[in-house]
């Protein structure tokens, strides 16, 4: 059976690192982008994505101007998870206006993320 | 106000190594905080230091925070979350040093985060940029011009770590800051399903 795949948007590779080690663990496949620019790249290049976790402050494209940006160019196929150490309300609700299923509040907890994943990948 | 600031230091601090497990005390009280020297030719120095944008809610910009972290590669090395293998990481790889440098970002970036989402808890919102990793010279001058309010912290192996916090007076924060009901933010480790469903 093929695994799933995960994008990951992150500038951080050692959260990378620790996001690509968790979600191996449970089973999925995972691709990694250094920012927006590359992740969107990524995405173009995977059409079956089954989901893309996504970092908020990062150079070139932030996180939520790439979500803005895929669903513009209509490539937002799949559910997006923001993770990021910000929180501020105005933040979430435009990520919600843009369509992301969930906020994740860094530092990344494993099971969390793993049971968020579970629950959004298509 | 800058008592409260030293306590939200130390409880961001402490709580953002605490999760990586690393055990971090302050070693001064608010009030005592002796004058930082660093050396510019530290070579074992791990920095890194980021721009609080202050939310823009007013008719005038509102003028910029700034938050300074200084430790050493090894408190850094000894902080980083599982990675799948358990070779310890060297001051004489170069490679070693790029992944250093960017989890001291990451690290800075974190506490960042959870500093502002307290203050925009209590109504002050600033919102955080791109970290910037420092050399032990661009630390030195960045520790000595910033002012603010200095907390050092020990670690359970006597490694230490400072955190600078310099936000602009009261005054100046945008009139945004002080709006009622600005409602809490989402802590640390926390997740929020945007679609209304809490039960991932």
């Amino acid at each position: 059976m093929l695994r799933k795949k995960v994008l990951v948007v992150d500038d951080s590779v050692v959260v990378r690192q620790q996001v690509a080690l968790a979600l191996q663990g449970a089973g999925y496949d995972v691709l990694e982008a250094g920012d927006g620019v590359e992740g969107r790249q990524r995405v173009m290049a995977t059409p079956d994505l089954a989901m893309m976790v996504c970092d908020l402050n990062m150079p070139e494209m932030d996180g939520l101007e790439l979500v803005a940006t895929l669903k513009a160019e209509g490539l937002l196929t799949f559910p997006v998870t923001m993770l990021t150490s910000e929180g501020r309300p105005e933040l979430l609700a435009r990520a919600k206006g843009l369509g992301a299923r969930a906020w994740m509040i860094k530092p990344v907890v494993p099971a969390q993320l793993i049971a968020v994943v579970n629950k959004l990948a298509k | 106000m800058t008592q409260r600031i030293h306590r939200l230091i130390v409880d961001c601090t402490s709580r953002l190594f605490s999760a990586y497990g690393v055990v971090l005390r302050p070693a001064n009280t608010f009030g005592d905080a002796a004058p930082v020297t660093i050396d510019p030719l530290d070579s074992n120095l791990a920095a890194a230091a980021i721009e609080l944008r202050g939310v823009r809610s007013g008719p005038r910009p509102s003028p910029p925070g700034r938050l300074l972290f200084v430790s050493s590669f090894e408190l850094v090395a000894k902080s980083r979350p599982p990675h799948g293998h358990d070779t310890p990481l060297s001051t004489t790889s170069a490679g070693d040093w790029i992944y250093v440098r960017d989890w001291t970002r990451e690290l800075t970036n974190q506490l960042a985060g959870s500093v502002t989402n307290h203050l925009a808890g209590s109504g002050a919102y600033f919102s955080p940029r791109q970290p910037a990793a420092l050399n032990a010279a661009a630390a030195r001058l960045e520790m000595r011009s910033l002012g603010g309010v200095n907390v050092r912290f020990v670690s359970d192996d006597k490694r230490d770590v400072y955190v600078v916090l310099a936000l602009p007076p009261e005054e100046d924060r945008p009139s945004g800051a002080r709006l009622s009901g600005a409602g809490e933010v989402a802590g640390p480790g926390s997740v929020v399903m945007l679609d209304g469903d809490d039960d991932a």
